[in-house]
């Protein structure tokens, strides 16, 4: 849209303009820039190599991911949720420091987040002798891929859903409560349905972080292996050929929950143009 | 009855008042912006915590706060009505759902439903809020606030957003409920107009201070001060010894200055017309003294009043206010 529309909203004439202009040239670059790779993944993803990763790897790779990530996201809902809320409600106290405590893993490399957590969750550790003692080990294990993708995903997840929170109008719990509603009732009447726009958006993140952490992951569970630590695999052992139709299931797979995020986002919008 | 006597620190100074609002009266605080007014409503309705003093319902005890006595009811339970300017009507829920929002259950029950019949909502039960105009939703928030059966309607300007054909309309509208439900309201507001239509008594508070408690009829004929009859709607004051009046300062509300000559009625004057305006639906002169002193009077469209003129004019009982 090089031309904007005239002053007038009926008329379908438009005017050129240089600002608008630059303003929609940057706009394509920016949309370009983001599905350029995506364009490269699907065009060089061979049908044979497909195939012969199928043989290979099975389906194993792709329910490890899938099923962690659903449980770290069961975690995130559950723990996340209420510390996103209870920072919101405490302004001046301690809670606001966790909101800056949070950003801290969001700086880190993964890399280093991995090491970290074996420092801490490894079978050498306190804490690696007490989850022994319920049969779990922080390393090489589905319990230790779940804590490595909640831990890279948490901060995405409680910093957006804190957001979310934050954007409702205090006067509305204000109001439900000169109604008569206790706090309890109007979080699950009010603010949680405000919300639930926002968390769903800090939902969807976490998802795609998590369904794609490699960093930390491969740190703590080399085995066994999810989708992002079997695309290494396989460019390390067979070539790029073998790694990018991986790495195409793996983009197939998180897309889902993103975009019913987004449909769903547009069907609740609670003031429609 | 209900029976505040609150201190509140605020940014720039302290509210501190006593009042006392009858059980199916209205009593009004007036005030300008940033009196105060609204904090009153708020610590009242128990959304922030009284700093120094006590709050009490029909001997029931709301909030305390004296050396070591500390009580706080939670909002949840006050069972108070509190209506803003901004509805604050909850965008995820249909018009009916938040009138139910009290209710159990979330339906209507015959109160209710003789509310919404009354505040004419009938056909707006489905709809949702972003498609209400302004006054439908203050209809709506009242609808909502009065189906919790408050034991006190606490409003905060609720109608000073709306255009003057629909304020007017809410007006007489809460008049009528007011009257048929015998409610007991607490209305801030900075409009005396708004004031006067509503109020049994009113309170006017400027910078926490409350500096008159009266009927609105006796706010008009006897500010206690400058600053009340501001308020109230006088426009000028002028030295008392300019009409003969002795000490003081004469307070000037346009509708009580009459153009004529009426001796019996009050203190008799001479002026120019400066100027002829339409105001508020009516015409009003402004005039100089002899002496350059500027009053305002209302006239109807029939006078006849050419700019220039000298005219006489006559006050009506002016208040005489210390100066």
């Amino acid at each position: 849209m090089l031309f904007r529309r005239i002053s007038n909203p009926n008329s379908r004439k438009r005017e050129f303009s240089y600002g608008h202009t630059l303003v929609t040239l940057l706009a394509v670059c920016a949309a370009g820039f983001l599905l350029l790779p995506v364009v490269v993944l699907v065009s060089h993803t061979g049908r044979p190599e497909l195939a012969a990763d199928w043989r290979d790897w099975g389906a194993a790779p792709l329910v490890l991911s899938v099923t962690t990530t659903a449980v770290a996201m069961v975690v995130l809902v559950l723990a996340g949720t209420p510390l996103a809320w209870r920072v919101s409600q405490d302004p001046g106290g301690f809670f606001r420091y966790v909101e800056y405590i949070l950003v801290i893993p969001l700086l880190m490399p993964p890399l280093v987040i991995g090491l970290l957590l074996v420092y801490l969750y490894g079978p050498y550790s306190f804490l690696g002798h007490l989850l022994a003692v319920f049969r779990l080990t922080g390393s090489n294990s589905f319990f230790a891929v779940v804590l490595a993708e909640v831990y890279e995903a948490a901060p995405y997840y409680v910093l957006a859903a804190l957001t979310a929170f934050d954007g409702v109008d205090r006067a509305l719990v204000h109001t439900s409560y000169s109604l008569g509603c206790p706090p309890g009732r109007t979080f699950f009447r009010v603010t949680l349905p405000l919300a639930s726009p926002g968390l769903a958006v800090a939902l969807s993140m976490a998802w795609a972080r998590a369904i794609g952490a490699f960093g930390a992951v491969i740190v703590v569970a080399y085995y066994p292996h999810g989708l992002p630590v079997a695309v290494w695999v396989a460019l390390q052992e067979r070539g790029l050929g073998y790694a990018l139709p991986l790495a195409l299931v793996l983009v197939l797979v998180s897309l889902p929950l993103p975009l019913w995020t987004v449909l769903w986002r547009k069907k609740h919008a609670l003031y429609p143009d | 009855m209900l029976c505040i006597r609150i201190e509140q620190p605020r940014r720039c100074f302290a509210v501190r008042a006593r009042l006392e609002v009858p059980e199916g009266r209205v009593y009004c605080l007036l005030g300008p912006s940033g009196a105060g007014k609204s904090t009153i409503l708020s610590v009242t309705a128990g959304f922030e915590p009284l700093h120094q003093g006590r709050i009490a319902l029909n001997g029931t005890l709301l909030a305390e706060s004296a050396g070591s006595t500390r009580f706080h009811l939670p909002a949840w339970r006050r069972r108070l009505g509190y209506l803003a300017q901004s509805t604050h009507l909850f965008p995820h829920l249909d018009v009916g759902r938040n009138i139910a929002f009290a209710l159990p259950g979330n339906r209507l029950d015959d109160y209710t439903v003789g509310l919404v019949r009354e505040l004419d909502l009938r056909d707006y039960l489905s709809a949702r809020i972003a498609t209400l105009s302004g006054g439908q939703k203050q209809r709506v928030a009242l609808a909502r606030a009065l189906a919790a059966r408050p034991r006190v309607l606490l409003l905060d300007e609720p109608f000073s957003a709306l255009d003057l054909p629909a304020r007017q309309e809410m007006q007489e509208l809460l008049l009528r409920l007011q009257a048929e439900y015998g409610l007991t309201v607490l209305l801030v507001t900075h409009q005396f107009t708004e004031a006067q239509r509503l109020a049994h008594t009113i309170g006017v508070l400027d910078e926490g201070v409350l500096l008159q408690e009266a009927a609105p009829a006796g706010l008009l004929t006897s500010p206690a001060s400058v600053k009340v009859a501001g308020l109230a709607g006088y426009k000028a004051f002028l030295p008392a010894a300019v009409f003969g009046l002795g000490e003081g300062l004469v307070a000037l509300h346009p509708d009580r200055v009459l153009p004529g000559s009426f001796p019996g009625l009050g203190p008799v004057g001479r002026a120019r017309v400066e100027n002829c305006f339409p105001y508020e639906g009516r015409w009003r002169v402004a005039l100089r003294l002899d002496q350059g002193q500027a009053l305002e009077a209302c006239v109807s469209e029939n006078t006849a009043v050419r700019v220039g003129e000298e005219v006489s004019f006559t006050l009506l009982t002016p208040p005489i206010l210390a100066g």
